[in-house]
């Protein structure tokens, strides 16, 4: 098994009223795109209640830092009571969605994720001293990195829903 | 011959979507980019007061390289699924309603004609191959090429179910 760091424990983004589902996973899929992580999205699920749509999306975009490190962000998208309204903003109207939604973000770092270091006991120790005692300076400036990252992309979401706010 | 899976990719659907026309797409798409589409199985229940019951096993494949092939399988299941007539932009359509599942699965497979199975010699030498020679091909290229063709037929479903969440 590879080593699964938790960099940022899951920090969740609440918002309720106008937004745009779409320009939401527009914006998310931009900045995963500019990042240069790779885009993978897990699970997507859409259901249509009598109160509105729901949306359950899991996304687990990941980049691979080196041969041994990985960084991998796990976006969960839950937006619920999901419903399209027409809205007149700047004198033109718009379509919107209204309801409520709660992004959970959570930041991983991934070592040896080609498993190459378990083949045998004897590495699986050389691994442990290599990784407590040489690789840590590397692997705390992969960690700040993907901190950064993680909270550039919360300051990105609540910047786009302060957009809509009143 | 060695095979590297993909992630599994999970779509679920509940609402209007038409599963004929969803068939036909996904099949378009692969053959649009030279695969080829096999669909060993659909299995279809008698429908109950709820609805008709769809499980579908299809998989698309294509030989990359010499060396390289890549399968994606996809399956999919529609529960409680009727045929209903809805108003769109004006027009009566005909399509269905139901819950929807599918999992797209991508497997990427290394030697595919078996040349490096002969003996003890040749298996080192192909551990040689794919750890020093086209590790970067496998990892940054083939794998990465691997997981954009699932997601790009994963939104191609979610399209086709006029799904929000889609960009």
């Amino acid at each position: 098994m590879s080593e699964k760091i938790t960099v940022t424990g899951k920090e969740s983004i609440n918002y309720e009223g106008l937004f745009s589902v779409k320009d939401l996973y527009q914006l998310i899929e931009d900045w995963v795109n500019s990042k240069g992580y790779f885009p993978v999205e897990v699970a997507v699920e859409e259901v249509v209640e009598k109160e509105g749509k729901v949306i359950t999306a899991k996304l687990a975009p990941f980049k691979k830092l080196t041969d041994y490190a990985k960084a991998v962000i796990n976006i969960e998208i839950m937006i619920s009571d999901c419903k399209e309204v027409e809205v007149t903003r700047a004198g033109k109207k718009q379509k919107l969605n209204k309801g409520s939604v709660l992004i959970e973000i959570q930041s991983i770092l991934e070592t040896d994720y080609e498993h190459r270091w378990e083949m045998k006991p004897w590495l699986y120790i050389v691994r442990s001293v290599f990784e407590k005692y040489i690789y840590t300076p590397f692997l705390s400036g992969y960690k700040k990195a993907v901190r950064a990252d993680t909270d550039h992309l919360k300051e990105q979401i609540k910047a786009y829903f302060n957009l809509y706010k009143r | 011959m060695e095979s590297i899976r993909g992630p599994t990719l999970w779509i679920k659907h509940k609402g209007i979507f038409d599963l004929n026309e969803l068939l036909q797409v996904i099949k378009d798409f692969w053959e649009q980019d030279f695969f080829k589409v096999h669909m060993p199985k659909y299995k279809y229940k008698i429908p109950t007061p709820k609805g008709q019951q769809h499980k579908v096993n299809m998989y698309a494949e294509r030989k990359m390289s010499e060396y390289v092939k890549f399968t994606v399988k996809i399956f999919i299941r529609a529960f409680d699924y009727k045929e209903v007539e809805i108003v769109k932009d004006g027009k009566k359509i005909k399509t269905g309603q139901g819950r929807l599942t599918v999992e797209v699965d991508g497997v990427l497979d290394l030697d595919f004609e078996k040349r490096f199975n002969g003996s003890a010699f040749l298996q080192g030498l192909q551990d040689f191959y794919h750890k020093y020679i086209i590790k970067y091909d496998i990892c940054d290229y083939w794998e990465d090429e691997l997981v954009l063709k699932m997601v790009g037929v994963a939104k191609l479903i979610r399209e086709k179910c006029e799904q929000e969440a889609i960009t």
